[in-house]
């Protein structure tokens, strides 16, 4: 016998959602931001190319090499947090080393970030040097202030699970900022670093 | 040449003689040469294609959800 309206309605209202209310907002909020870095990018391209000198005289040159160890640490904690979905999946208890292995190669790049910017503006680099000046503490900058959001969010996934009282849609929706994060840096690194 | 002619010709002349005069475009006053140019092609390329590619990412990435969600319902007794 084919189930009435009602029991039906019941039965929908019990389905898992396609994707959860956290994500799907933390989604929207990505691909805006993801607009912002692209329109800064594009900024950034044009006014490198309509320069004669690169970079503009009397301006250090950024420390490709350095920054090549932190991104790396980045990436590391791309794989540390997709390990501790993986693991949250089979027993969330599981998930506390690699979350805690995340933080910790996320807080190693913000503060290496900010040991650089010490040393290029020791060297003369600011924000009213140059246009490189500018542009490097408003991109590098931005991507900076989410990744210090996104470890917030992800100390905050860490307590929470610690307690015991984390549920996988906000695991979730804190990985997606943070693979947003981790996603966007290789591009950044490829055009401003170069 | 009539009078609505006339109007007609010195519309078009305007048309093609203003944006010079203006140098409106971007591309056409700072893109002068091949370097900022390719700049200006590659950016709007890009400004273009990222917006599509994470529309479609999206749209196959819950695809792809909705049809595990649909299979697990189905293997549910």
């Amino acid at each position: 016998m084919p189930p009435s309206g009602r029991m039906r309605l019941v039965a929908e209202s019990q389905r898992e959602p396609v994707v959860a209310n956290g994500v799907l907002g933390m989604l929207i909020f990505v691909f805006t931001e993801g607009m912002v870095f692209a329109g800064l990018i594009s900024g950034f391209t044009i006014i490198r190319a309509q320069a004669i000198v690169w970079p503009p005289p009397g301006q250090p040159r950024l420390p490709i090499e350095e920054t090549a160890l932190n991104t790396a640490a980045l990436m590391l904690s791309g794989f540390s947090l997709y390990w501790a979905q993986r693991c949250f999946r089979r027993d969330p208890r599981t998930a506390l080393r690699p979350l805690l292995v995340t933080l910790l190669l996320g807080s190693f790049f913000v503060c290496f970030q900010g040991v650089e910017w010490v040393r290029l503006i020791g060297a003369g680099l600011t924000m009213t040097s140059s246009t490189l000046g500018s542009f490097f503490y408003l991109i590098v900058g931005l991507h900076a202030l989410h990744a210090v959001a996104a470890i917030a969010l992800l100390a905050y996934v860490y307590a929470r699970l610690r307690r015991g009282w984390l549920s996988a849609g906000s695991l979730a929706s804190a990985a997606v900022l943070w693979y947003f994060v981790v996603g966007v840096w290789p591009v950044l690194y490829g055009v401003v670093y170069r | 040449m009539s009078v609505r002619g006339a109007i007609r010709s010195i519309c078009a002349a305007l048309v093609i003689g203003l944006p010079e005069i203006a140098q409106a475009c971007s591309v056409c006053s700072a893109g002068r040469d091949d370097a900022v140019r390719a700049a200006f092609i590659g950016t709007t390329i890009f400004l273009s294609v990222v917006p599509l590619v994470a529309i479609g990412a999206g749209v196959l990435w819950l695809r792809r959800r909705l049809r595990e969600m649909e299979s697990a319902d189905s293997d549910r007794p």
